[in-house]
């Protein structure tokens, strides 16, 4: 089966910078389109709209939200009314949310696993066309209804990275979105998603397994390198011990990173990077060595790939890039 | 500035390099306030329909590149040797 090729933008651009990089992955031949949702960016269901306004072919989704900063309903709500913009093209991505992000306005990650699977519920029975009366552990409705029909059913893709998460989205999710660029940590979520996927009855071709990755692409692969660092300072910066000890990082050269992060020393944080670190957390380089990386990660389950934050030094150009040399040696 | 006239000078076969270009000044531009809403929404509705490089979709290019970002829009030009149009959007 041909590789899903989706891509990631995070509205820190204009809707317009946004849209105008939308019509260009899809005339390149990506098939997903993924906007990331933190209250600090540009609103991802009016960003979403636009894209879906100046497109017509791509799906496209949240990349992902969270149960916390608005109620699953109004979650429900948005996708819905987005799915009448581009009937059938729409999706919805939910993951535990970045706690960092969260905390910022005061709103606690409590159960995080209940709260996620709750609010797929709502969702799905909402866009059901059901009246909801829902008394779960987190979320309560009283017979929430929308006064509109949803035409089509909507899918639900889940952001995990945890075990649990990870199990419960094989389990419930039409698709997973796996955060991890790492062979062996794409390995290791596949297995986990799997282990929910048969407590389900599912075959491994009724999820969309999507490796949601750290991307740079150059001709020049120091080039690419160099886009990659600051994603891929801040991605080691937010790791657990454990994490880094697997992919045989020294903690003590992430602490100085964080140290740098924290104060704002830009500079000292991206300088402090290492190969290792950029081979753990991103998938990086030439054109051919992304290739092969991608290659390996087909090879071991995934069926979409994500080519998520930086993409490349030059948005366009990578966009082209992947579009000319990568995407078709995946199509058949 | 009567861009439809500086869109006509332009020999035709360059349009669609000349898009590509205007593209990349307009998407790598940092002065995004710059952008108008209405010309914005006309410039991707020509991307959607893969109209850029018409004389309507390259007229509304280089309005919108020259505005977020003159001195790279110029550049582009001359890249394109299209140095009398370059010198004609910077007022020479």
């Amino acid at each position: 089966m041909a590789l899903k090729f989706g891509i990631e933008f995070v509205p820190k651009d204009p809707y317009w910078k946004l849209a105008a990089y939308a019509i260009q992955a899809e005339k390149c031949g990506f098939n997903n389109l993924w906007v990331t949702d933190h209250f600090g960016n540009r609103n991802v269901y009016v960003t979403l709209a636009a894209a879906a306004m100046y497109t017509t072919k791509i799906t496209f989704g949240t990349g992902v939200t969270n149960p916390w900063m608005v109620n699953p309903v109004i979650t429900a709500q948005a996708i819905a009314t987005l799915n009448e913009l581009a009937p059938g093209r729409v999706v919805l991505g939910i993951g535990a949310g970045d706690k960092t992000t969260l905390e910022a306005v005061g709103v606690e990650m409590g159960k995080p696993l209940a709260a996620v699977r709750e609010a797929i519920e709502i969702f799905r029975k909402l866009t059901s066309g059901e009246t909801v009366a829902y008394q779960g552990e987190v979320f309560k409705t009283a017979g929430a209804k929308f006064n509109f029909k949803i035409k089509n059913k909507i899918l639900v893709y889940v952001g995990a990275q945890g075990p649990k998460m990870l199990e419960m989205a094989g389990k419930i999710g039409d698709g997973v979105l796996v955060n991890a660029s790492h062979p062996s940590d794409i390995e290791y979520a596949i297995k986990m998603a799997n282990e929910g996927m048969k407590q389900a009855g599912k075959a491994a071709s009724d999820v969309d397994i999507a490796a949601y990755t750290s991307f740079s692409v150059n001709e020049d692969p120091k080039k690419a390198v160099k886009a990659a660092a600051p994603v891929v300072a801040f991605i080691v910066a937010g790791s657990p011990p454990p994490v880094l000890e697997k992919h045989g990082i020294n903690v003590s050269k992430a602490d100085e990173i964080r140290a740098a992060l924290k104060v704002g020393d830009f500079g000292k944080a991206i300088g402090a990077v290492s190969p290792e670190m950029i081979n753990a957390f991103s998938i990086c380089g030439t054109p051919d060595t992304c290739i092969e990386k991608i290659a390996a990660l087909k090879k071991i389950g995934i069926s979409q790939f994500v080519v998520g934050s930086p993409i490349g030094q030059n948005v366009k150009a990578s966009i082209d890039l992947i579009g000319s040399k990568i995407i078709p040696q995946f199509k058949n | 500035m009567d861009y439809p006239k500086i869109v006509e000078m332009i020999p035709a076969e360059k349009w669609d390099p000349l898009s590509e270009k205007l593209i990349g000044v307009i998407l790598g531009s940092k002065n995004d306030e710059k952008m108008p809403t209405s010309l914005a929404n006309a410039m991707l509705l020509k991307m959607k329909e893969g109209k850029t490089s018409t004389k309507d979709g390259l007229t509304l290019l280089l309005e919108a590149a020259v505005l977020l970002d003159c001195e790279k829009s110029v550049g582009a030009l001359g890249e394109m040797q299209l140095l009398k149009i370059a010198e004609q959007i910077v007022g020479k």
